[in-house]
């Protein structure tokens, strides 16, 4: 025996040639890591792109109150100096995460006014009586301000002093109001008494580039439309008219220059205001969070600026951290639903790289045998055939993360981009190379792999209720999606491949059997082929079962949330249109006026109700608060029939309603669930009562009304029908508060009279769908479903494809041998498709079933997500079952019509001689 | 050979009481069963085989007899259900992964039927027989210069740079028993190495083993349906329903063969060449009749035995034997259960 010595080496010659040897297996694999790696490092970018473009418009829709951050102080006799020294410290209190996002405003206006000496100034409009002007100063007014006439404020060369006058600036609408022109001069006393300010114009300004107050400036100068418009413009009527002219009071704000500042704050105190104004295009939505923690972080730090002995009561606030939690909330959820799509999609992408492994292995079986013969270990194979993919893959991944990167320059989530390209460049490679390692079976017992075989799939099985019962057993764990929710599709898929692979043998024998008795050679051939020659094998079944019951649940999961948007609808409004009377009016709506909406056109049915709220129910153990509905049960069940109000349910509750008759005194009612076991069973004499409108009635409970739906939502109600109401109490006139109306079909709006009913509030359904169709959440989500649904589509169709692909071989030969027998090629071609035909139905059923089954499943996680409708069942729409179907039809398709029966069928067939 | 094969009889019954002692590949008893979905079929059924060091022998047999389930087992690519087999002194049935994989890499070398399966296509001839060496862990120097020195030795020096398509059949074998020899094996199994090969190239095929066998002393155990191959070795084993059944010794081929063998079936082969088959007797008892033999003396179901002094008859059932009979018949399930 020789012991070779040393190690075994991979020979990089003969590696490099073997890519060439199977180049079109790696070049699948290089496409798909291309696409996957691309397809997620440019759905992160474009999402991340979108929640960018929706943050900044969320952010932007909110008024500057909201979103700006401001310090504010109390200052006294500080020099333009210190203003900018603690200008300084209020800068670096601004969130690093703001940097480049916020425009800084910084201004010291003093705290009153100072008025003018010279009463009754008479402007063009008005008189104004003792106009006031603030003294203010601001750098960043100063600089946006463009002199029309004379020029800006500055102190003579020996500064500024209170004694001497002061230069100031007005803007062009104050000169123009007050009659000031350059050089004129006035004396401003303070409020409090005191010493007064001599001030005179050396120029009148505009805004920059503008032509009024504002105009073409941005928000950066916000402080100069203050001073280009009065502040305050307020007519005072007790001075009554002067010379013929209304009279007003008159606030402006005047500029002084900075090197005043220490006279002005000298001369009374100013209010010094450092706001920093956000500018939300240089913010993106992944941030929010993070900015938000560091916001409330500054906020926290920052209660006493100690900006020095000059400044006093300093704050630094926002409401923008609050704002930012709001969007985040918005964009998890968001997030949630995204998740639940894109693990469909991640379970097609993996069954594709199975499959492309497997051929990329299956092309090499006859050299892998040939290397492991010849010594080669599993290292030396998982090396050979590792390096193969890496060859291809870490090309693709590179080109679609730098293509991604230059094509989308929005920035995704760094860290998942690059964990992505990671497992694009490395993941199918360590997974080929995985299993090649792995030791062929040497001498292993067939029973034991049997009974492991067993072993898996009753896990697979078991893993499977274990994941189904522990979502389910779940509520309120908040918006995120954890793994096992995320997966939950996915184990399903794997749980019906299982199943597929155990019943269809059972299935398809009896059947094969049958067919043998009878006279058809294609239908015996094609159910035998199937029972036992299954070309259609576990991995590529799995494979292709986990395509389709991605698409099932995706497209469940879809019709869920819609269904549950349109249900959410028609219960938040209680039909098309609701006109309900304005809450606090207390009065009844306009009988005229519902009954012209009622004549629209448009309308279909319309249904009225009178809702008392807060009224007594008196039984032996007390008196409980009820909402009473009154309502004409004959009416009501024509509104809502055919809508998804109508269940049977209602109807037996209605029909019990319309069946009851009231008499002197006493009311017919059905009561909410909660209060029945408190009306039910009294004896006689101590039945309850309900004080209505101040009209004491005994109650008839009728039974329970626990879906009577306009009382979604309300906890202790009773539905009264109007003509008992009648019969009880002839004298008491109800008018309807409330008022239902559907439309006939392809009406979307509600008519004009519904806006001309006095005293009402118009709801639509319409609005309602659209209001949550249109938000954040709802545009984000579904973007991000549309994107999972196109990958879904096209990896759907790669692993049809490599199906096909794989099992091609066996289903030419089979073709093949059929032809050498003397077959009809039509023939031949009918068994080749129907012996997959029970396999791929299977496939199909089991895909419904697994996807329907987790898109139930997972209801409750769906419910814990903020934001979102609360479904109670899921929906399988049409698009679930053609899509359960569409997978294996195609794989039929493909696989007979081009690898299963093509060319390489006629080549075998020429071979053998036929 | 007649003398080979008694030397392998006294490893059997000598003091030792491991059986084949010293052999060079020893079967004891070797049972292999496969089981697909429901059917259980025993491909071995208890086979025992010697092989002597440095031996050319012959493998053959009808289709599904077990001879290339044989050959898997000896090449470490399978294993036995039961049983022993032992090839260089490696347990077959008992090497751990490292093992088998030493044993793979430097103890057998290995050609099947197929030539494309032999070599890899996208590599050249001298590439393919550098490849086991590489996987053993050889200079890159000495890996070339040994698989030119092989590609001489079996006459295809000239095709080294060529790729497995740009090769006939007979050369692409050549180039196979070449990679198979490149880390210097002890012993060389041949599945069908001829069978898709004309007379001609299989005879250069042949010879090609056969020189390796003689010049570099290495076992060789060859299955083949080829006649020109079987009755061209000194010894042809015959496999039926998974154990041996015939063994033919030929005298005249092989210089360390007896020329005194009794030509017990009289299969001369009329060239200088004497070639006598023995119906094996396994270790228990067992012996498997040929048919030609049966069917001569009408010997089915029971038969009767007759133990004289110099020999075993074996009798028809209904035929009363002209000794003395024998203690008891043996019935006819037992013997072809055989």
């Amino acid at each position: 025996m020789t012991a070779m010595a040393g190690h075994a080496r991979l020979e990089t010659r003969a590696l490099a040639r073997s890519v060439g040897a199977v180049r079109g297996p790696l070049a699948v694999l290089a496409l798909l890591a291309f696409v996957l790696s691309g397809s997620l490092i440019a759905g992160d970018r474009l999402v991340a792109a979108h929640t960018t473009s929706a943050f900044r418009a969320y952010l932007a829709a909110q008024s500057a109150a909201q979103t700006d951050l401001t310090a504010t102080s109390t200052v006294s006799a500080a020099s333009a100096a210190t203003l900018a020294e603690a200008t300084a410290q209020t800068n670096a209190l601004v969130p690093s995460g703001l940097a480049g996002a916020v425009t800084p405003v910084h201004t010291a206006v003093i705290a009153q006014p100072g008025t003018w000496r010279k009463a009754a100034v008479i402007g063009h409009r008005s008189v104004t009586w003792a106009p006031q002007l603030s003294l203010a100063s601001s750098p960043q007014a100063t600089a946006a301000a463009r002199y029309v006439q004379g020029s800006a404020p500055a102190c003579p060369a020996g500064g500024c002093t209170a004694a001497g006058v002061l230069p100031i600036g007005v803007s062009q609408a104050t000169a123009d109001q007050l009659g000031l022109g350059v050089g004129t001069r006035l004396v401003l006393d303070p409020p409090t008494g005191g010493a007064g300010l001599t001030v005179q114009v050396s120029g009148i300004f505009a805004a920059s580039g503008g032509t009024g107050a504002g105009a073409g400036s941005g928000h950066a100068f916000d402080d100069l439309g203050t001073l280009v418009q009065p502040r305050l413009d307020e007519w005072v009527p007790q001075l009554g008219p002067y010379a013929g002219q209304s009279n007003m009071q008159w606030e402006a704000e005047v500029l002084v220059p900075p090197a005043a500042l220490s006279v002005v704050t000298t001369w009374q105190p100013a209010h010094a205001t450092w706001r920093y104004h956000l500018e939300p295009d240089g913010l993106a939505g992944s941030a929010a969070a993070t900015l938000s923690a560091e916001i409330k972080s500054r906020i926290s730090s920052a209660n006493l600026l100690g900006l020095g002995a000059a400044f006093s009561a300093d704050t630094f606030s926002t409401h923008l951290a609050p704002t930012l939690d709001a969007f985040a909330t918005l964009d998890a959820s968001a997030s949630a639903l995204a998740e639940f799509a894109l693990a469909g999609t991640a379970a097609i992408a993996l069954a594709v790289l199975f499959l492309a492994i497997r051929i990329l292995l299956g092309r090499q079986s006859t050299a892998l045998a040939l290397l492991r013969a010849r010594g080669a270990s599993g290292a030396v194979l998982a090396s050979w055939i590792g390096v193969q993919a890496l060859l291809v893959c870490v090309p693709a991944t590179v080109l679609a993360l730098l293509l991604c990167r230059t094509l989308i320059s929005s920035a995704g989530h760094g860290a998942l981009e690059w964990a992505v390209a990671g497992c694009g460049a490395l993941g199918a490679p360590v997974l080929a190379a995985s299993v090649v390692a792995r030791a062929p079976r040497v001498a292993s017992a067939s029973r034991r792999r049997r009974g492991s075989r067993w072993i898996g799939r009753g896990t697979a099985l078991l893993i499977g209720a274990v994941a189904v019962v522990g979502v389910r057993m779940r509520t309120g764990t908040g918006t995120g999606v954890d793994p096992l929710t995320a997966l939950l599709p996915s184990v399903l898929a794997v749980d019906a491949a299982v199943l597929v692979s155990m019943l269809i043998p059972l299935l398809v024998r009896p059947a094969a059997r049958l067919a043998g008795r009878g006279r058809g050679l294609v239908g015996y051939l094609a159910a035998a082929a199937a029972a036992r020659r299954p070309t259609v094998d576990l991995v590529t079944a799995g494979a292709l079962t986990a395509a389709a019951t991605a698409a099932v649940f995706a497209s469940c999961f879809t019709a869920t949330l819609g269904t549950a948007r349109v249900t959410e609808s028609w219960q938040y409004v209680g039909a098309d249109l609701r006109v309900s009377s304005v809450a606090g009016s207390g009065g009844a709506l306009d009988p005229d006026a519902l009954a012209a909406v009622a004549a629209a056109p448009g309308i279909a049915a319309h249904a009225e109700a009178s809702v008392f709220a807060e009224q007594s129910l008196l039984v032996p153990q007390g008196g409980v608060s009820v909402t009473v509905y009154v309502v004409d049960p004959a009416e009501y069940r024509g509104l809502i029939r055919g809508t998804p109000l109508d269940t049977p349910a209602v109807e037996s509750e209605l029909d019990a309603l319309s069946a009851a008759h009231g008499s002197a005194g006493t009311v017919p009612a059905l009561v909410s669930a909660d209060l029945l076991g408190l009306v039910q069973g009294l004896p006689s004499g101590s039945g309850p009562t309900i004080v209505l409108a101040e009209n004491t009635l005994d109650l008839a409970p009728l039974g329970s009304a626990a879906a009577f739906p306009p009382a979604t939502g309300t906890s202790s109600y009773l539905v009264v029908p109007r003509a008992g109401l009648s019969q009880a109490l002839p004298a008491f006139q109800t008018g309807s508060t409330v008022a239902w109306y559907t439309y006939k079909p392809g009406v979307t709006a509600p008519p004009a009279a519904a806006a001309r009913v006095p005293a009402s509030a118009v709801a639509t359904r319409a609005e309602t769908m659209g209001g949550y169709g249109n938000d954040l959440l709802s545009a984000l989500s579904a973007w991000i479903s549309r994107a999972a649904g196109v990958l879904d589509v096209l990896l759907a169709a790669a692993c049809v494809l490599l199906a096909a692909a794989a099992t091609a071989k066996a289903r030419a030969a089979s073709s093949a041998f059929l032809l050498t027998m003397g077959t009809r090629r039509r023939s031949a071609a009918a068994v080749s498709v129907f012996e997959t035909v029970p396999m791929l139905l299977a496939i199909g059923v089991a895909a419904v079933a697994a996807g329907y089954g987790a898109a139930q499943a997972l209801l409750p996680a769906l419910a814990a997500i903020g934001g979102v409708p609360r479904p109670t069942l899921a929906t399988l729409p049409p698009g679930a079952l053609l899509a359960a179907l569409a997978v294996p039809a195609l794989g039929v398709l493909v696989t007979t019509a081009g690898a299963g029966f093509g060319r390489e069928a006629q080549l075998s067939f020429q071979r053998t001689g036929g | 050979m007649l003398s080979q094969l008694n030397r392998l009889e006294a490893a059997v019954s000598g003091p030792a009481e491991v059986y084949g002692g010293d052999a060079h590949v020893v079967c004891d008893r070797v049972v292999r069963i496969y089981q697909t979905e429901d059917v259980e079929v025993q491909a071995l059924q208890g086979l025992d085989l010697l092989v002597g060091r440095g031996e050319l022998m012959a493998i053959v047999g009808a289709s599904g007899s077990g001879k290339s389930t044989l050959l898997g087992i000896l090449s470490g690519l399978d294993a036995p259900t039961a049983g022993r087999a032992t090839v260089a002194g490696f347990d077959l049935g008992a090497l751990s992964k490292r093992d088998r994989l030493r044993y793979r890499r430097a103890t057998v070398g290995f050609i099947w039927q197929n030539t494309a399966k032999n070599l890899l296509p996208f590599l050249s001839a001298a590439d393919n027989v550098a490849l086991p060496m590489a996987f053993a862990g050889g200079g890159r120097r000495a890996r070339r210069a040994r698989a030119l020195e092989l590609l001489e030795l079996l006459g295809v020096a000239d095709c080294r740079d060529r790729r497995p398509t740009q090769l006939s059949g007979g050369q692409q074998q050549r180039v196979a028993i070449a990679t198979a020899l490149a880390n210097r094996p002890e012993v060389i199994l041949a599945d069908e190495p001829t069978g898709e090969l004309d007379s001609a190239t299989a005879a250069q095929v042949f010879e090609a083993l056969r020189g390796a066998n003689r010049e570099l002393g290495v076992t060789v155990l060859v299955v083949t349906h080829d006649k020109a191959v079987s009755e061209h070795v000194g010894r042809t084993v015959e496999i039926r329903d998974g154990r041996i059944s015939t063994e033919t010794l030929r005298a005249g081929l092989d210089p360390a063969a007896d020329a005194d063998g009794a030509d017990a079936s009289g299969t001369g082969t009329g060239t200088g060449v004497v070639a006598e088959q023995y119906a094996v007797l396994d270790r228990a008892g067992r012996v498997q009749l040929p048919r030609e033999y049966t069917d001569a003396a009408g010997l089915r179901d029971r038969v009767r035995l007759t133990l004289d002094p110099d020999h075993v008859g074996v009798w028809p059932g209904h035929t009363r034997p002209p000794a003395p009979p024998a203690p008891a018949p043996i019935s006819s399930e037992d013997a072809s259960d055989d």
